[in-house]
């Protein structure tokens, strides 16, 4: 019998059969392995992180930008200071409204081209457009908005931002609009795109897909776009032309995870992915095995009072000391927060700017229910609703504010709620129009920049309409303004230390606590940083140092 | 059939056209836009009111809602969904990149679904009580009950961090682009997602079947000395197949709206977690444009579902 015919021979045809498929499959599954020197993390993941995103028209990120575009100044390692990055010194005139940048020797663009102040100055004027579409024009107002004429140029008022002017080809002056004795602070985010490769318009920004087209992308970072999938990841090659040197690294591969902390979390333990964002529940299990990259987010979770509008019992300051005198806030970090977070005095979430005689609160119920009985208020007839938007909406923050619930119920305040709802609704039924009552969230507080002075400024450029806050009462404006004048770095951090005393005294708002955030990166992976900075920084990590050991 | 089938078609046109509508209405009732949802409270990203309402004037939503409305309508007839919002490019060829991915997931995890879960059904339909049955039906009732994105993570953390026989979520290795590399990151969660289907139609078939072999043409058959095979399959199994039709054609939409939970822990880039992304951050072009599609898949799936029944039983006509 042949063995083609009969169950013999079909079966034996079966058997080859199956070994070839078995072959191919396995040749086909093998997957090549990504070059030795690659790395690969999930670096947009966690609030300072925002996965797709675009530098000067982003939220966060930052982390990411960095690595392909460098910045005038950038913050140091441990976000304390602002230093130098693509300039090697500055200076102003006395009254602080003239700078005066020199960029540093021999910088150049990834494909060769010497960097010059005439790109920085493009860029300036590329991003006032009045037609520029990028749909997030924070980062633009920060770096741009003090410089004079930055209102008629992006109003189409003028051609040109009058308060630039080229001196040389290393030199660069701004004019600003009013005094500003820490302007290099402002420069941070200020990513300088080469005048000679960016080839749409301004309108075109977000439509572009210049920022991940491996043969029109020129950046100045430590990498270069190589490889992108939408969705997936994004690939950077090593810039041959960084001005710190190559990269140690070849790739480095940026996963993206659609912001899932647990698929990250996953992918990690599975070796999949060397470094991610791990949640703060998440971190302690993880330390055997992984380097842990941990430092207080800048990111201050509060709650606020909206007495002026709602309920006239939180206009009375004795009401709001009663409710943190309430609530264990020292208990609640670190029982349930796992301790984790740190309850904070006042909004300023940088502990060696506390000064030493500021009012913390402390846990006293017997304290709370006297400074209830002096304001006449009936604990009883007090309705307070906490809405929170969903990045709050965890089990970390569920528990903190159930124990929220249960401390104030014991001074008899037991009409208390709260509730999570999407980032849309929240800032739509919250806007000061709105009849909310208290907010449940944080904001980034980075010790430099304008927006500790923005956060509790009816002038500022935040304005009411975006923050909510119109807080307004003797001396809170003046504490503000100090803070903005300042000359000196001492100075700055010492009215930042008086904002923070009166801000304890008055309570415009409740602060609760700052958490830590956790990174886990892979041991391996030699000379690697990472820091929880409000949206991502940037700061300085040495990314060309980076290696896979 | 072919007069019924265009007027099925026809049909088709206003039930669109009232779902467009529906969804845009529901859209506007909802609170805040994407510009509120670009205004994060969490980094105050230092954009005034003056930059919210350039923002809401150059995407147009300071433009009434007929006319918004009217604008992408008329956009669509001409083929042209618009623009994300949020991911700043073509509706169109979004949609077809996410479709795609959620046709090879869903594709995979229905085929495999549909092809064991009959199978066990008319297994465990031939040996009601017996161990194989209670076995069988147990574990249907655990595949029904388990949430995907438990399912999920328990796949994962077994076969990825345990065993690391298969990636941890993705689509494919960053820079690989080979069938075997896809196939690769596909099966564990088209296995999760046929075990959940699975389930289902393995408890459907498994009834209809038991009612059918109770007719009295099966015991006919039977009596009549007929092959137990050819009862089975040519007298019972084909009567018994239209409700477990009906369950495929309901599963068929599935295919374009993905799975949200199981893309989320897989981090697999489909429409699910697209649709949900595009909710929550208030992208209405790609709210629309997807509804849309999927409405088309539903009325497809519906006609496709009928037309089977025809076809599976003489007895139904379609007019």
């Amino acid at each position: 019998m042949s063995p083609l015919n009969g169950r013999a021979g079909g079966t034996a045809l079966g058997k080859r059969l199956l070994a070839t498929t078995a072959v191919a499959l396995t040749l086909g599954l093998a997957v090549p392995a990504l070059a030795d020197g690659s790395l690969v993390t999930a670096l947009d993941m966690g609030p300072g992180g925002d996965e797709d995103s675009r530098p000067w028209s982003s939220g966060a990120g930052h982390t990411t930008h960095v690595k392909q575009f460098i910045t005038p100044t950038i913050f140091n390692e441990d976000l304390s200071a602002i230093v130098p990055y693509a300039v090697e010194a500055w200076e102003s005139n006395d009254d602080h409204t003239v700078w005066t940048y020199t960029l540093r020797d021999g910088l150049l663009w990834s494909d060769g081209t010497p960097m010059t102040a005439n790109d920085w100055a493009f860029t300036a004027e590329f991003m006032t457009a009045p037609d520029w579409a990028g749909d997030r024009p924070g980062d633009r107002n920060l770096s741009l908005s003090e410089v004079a004429g930055f209102d008629a140029k992006t109003a189409g008022d003028a051609d040109s931002l009058e308060g630039i002017e080229v001196i040389d080809d290393q030199t660069i002056r701004f004019t600003l609009s009013a005094s500003n004795p820490r302007h290099f602070a402002s420069l941070f985010r200020f990513y300088i795109l080469p005048e000679h490769a960016v080839d749409f318009e301004p309108a075109d920004y977000m439509t572009t897909d210049w920022f991940r087209d491996p043969s029109r992308f020129v950046g100045s970072g430590p990498f270069v776009v190589a490889d992108y999938a939408p969705d997936e990841y994004l690939t950077l090659g090593a810039n041959e032309n960084y001005f710190q040197g190559r990269p140690a690294l070849d790739e480095l591969v940026i996963r993206y995870f659609g912001g899932d902390q647990t698929a990250a979390l996953l992918a990690l333990e599975a070796d999949d992915i060397d470094f991610t964002y791990v949640t703060e529940t998440d971190a302690p299990s993880l330390e055997d095995a992984y380097d842990i990259f941990s430092n207080l987010s800048g990111v201050v979770v509060m709650t606020r009072f909206n007495y002026n509008l709602v309920d006239d019992a939180f206009s009375d300051i004795r009401v709001r000391q009663a409710i943190l005198h309430a609530i264990d806030r020292d208990a609640i970090t670190e029982n349930i927060l796992g301790g984790t977070y740190v309850s904070i005095p006042c909004p300023i979430p940088y502990a060696d700017l506390w000064p030493e005689d500021v009012t913390t609160y402390g846990y006293d119920p017997d304290r709370a229910a006297s400074l209830l009985q002096e304001a006449g208020v009936d604990p009883g007839a007090i309705s307070m609703e906490w809405v929170g938007h969903a990045g709050y909406d965890n089990t970390a923050h569920n528990s903190a504010l159930q124990a929220v619930q249960a401390y104030l119920s014991q001074i008899g305040i037991n009409d208390f709620s709260y509730r999570f709802v999407d980032i849309p609704t929240f800032r739509a039924s919250y806007s000061p129009d709105g009849d909310w009552q208290n907010q449940y969230h944080g904001f980034g507080v980075p010790r430099f920049g304008n927006d500790v002075g923005r956060l509790w400024s009816n002038g500022g450029a935040l304005g009411t309409g975006v923050t909510g806050y119109d807080y307004d009462a003797d001396g809170f404006a003046d504490a503000i303004a100090a803070i903005s004048a300042a000359p000196t770095i001492d100075d700055y951090n010492a009215a930042l230390g008086d904002f923070c005393r009166l801000h304890a005294e008055m309570l415009p708002d409740l602060q609760m606590w700052v958490g830590n955030r956790f990174g886990a990166a892979d041991p391996s992976i030699a000379n690697f940083w990472w820091q929880p900075a409000p949206a991502g920084g940037p700061y300085q990590d040495n990314a060309h140092t980076w290696a896979v050991q | 059939m072919t007069r019924y089938i265009i007027r099925r078609l026809l049909l088709a046109i206003p039930v669109l056209f009232m779902v467009t509508v529906l969804v845009f209405a529901l859209i506007e009732l909802a609170p805040g836009d994407v510009v509120d949802f670009f205004a994060n409270p969490e980094v105050m990203a230092g954009m005034s009111e003056a930059d919210l309402e350039a923002l809401r004037e150059r995407l147009g939503l300071n433009d009434p809602a007929p006319v918004r409305y009217l604008h992408w309508l008329g956009g669509v007839l001409q083929g042209d969904f618009g623009y994300s919002l949020i991911r700043s490019e073509p509706v169109g060829e979004l949609l077809l990149r996410r479709f795609g991915n959620s046709m090879m997931i869903m594709g995979i995890g229905l085929f495999v679904a549909v092809t064991f879960g009959i199978s066990l059904g008319i297994y465990t339909a031939l040996r009601q009580y017996s161990v194989a049955d209670f076995t069988i039906s147990f574990l249907s009732f655990v595949g029904i009950s388990m949430p995907a994105f438990i399912a999920g993570i328990i796949a994962l953390y077994v076969f990825s961090v345990q065993l690391g026989w298969f990636p941890a979520g993705g689509m494919r290795s960053p820079g690989v682009h080979t069938l075997g590399d896809l196939l690769h990151h596909l099966i564990l969660p088209a296995l999760v997602l046929s075990i959940i289907h699975m389930a289902t139609f393995m408890r459907y078939t498994r009834f209809s079947m038991l009612d059918v072999l109770k007719q009295e043409y099966v015991v006919t058959a039977t009596a009549k000395g007929m092959p137990r095979r050819i009862v089975v399959m040519r007298h019972a199994f084909r009567n018994g197949l239209i409700p477990v039709v009906t369950m495929i054609g309901y599963s068929i939409p599935e295919l374009v709206v993905g799975a949200v939970f199981l893309e989320t822990i897989f981090s697999f880039p489909g429409m699910g977690k697209l649709y949900f992304d595009s909710v929550i951050s208030r992208d209405f072009p790609v709210i629309m444009a997807a509804n849309l599609v999927i409405a088309v898949f539903v009325l497809a799936a519906n006609l496709i579902t009928d037309v089977a029944y025809a076809a599976i039983d003489p007895r139904i006509r379609l007019e």
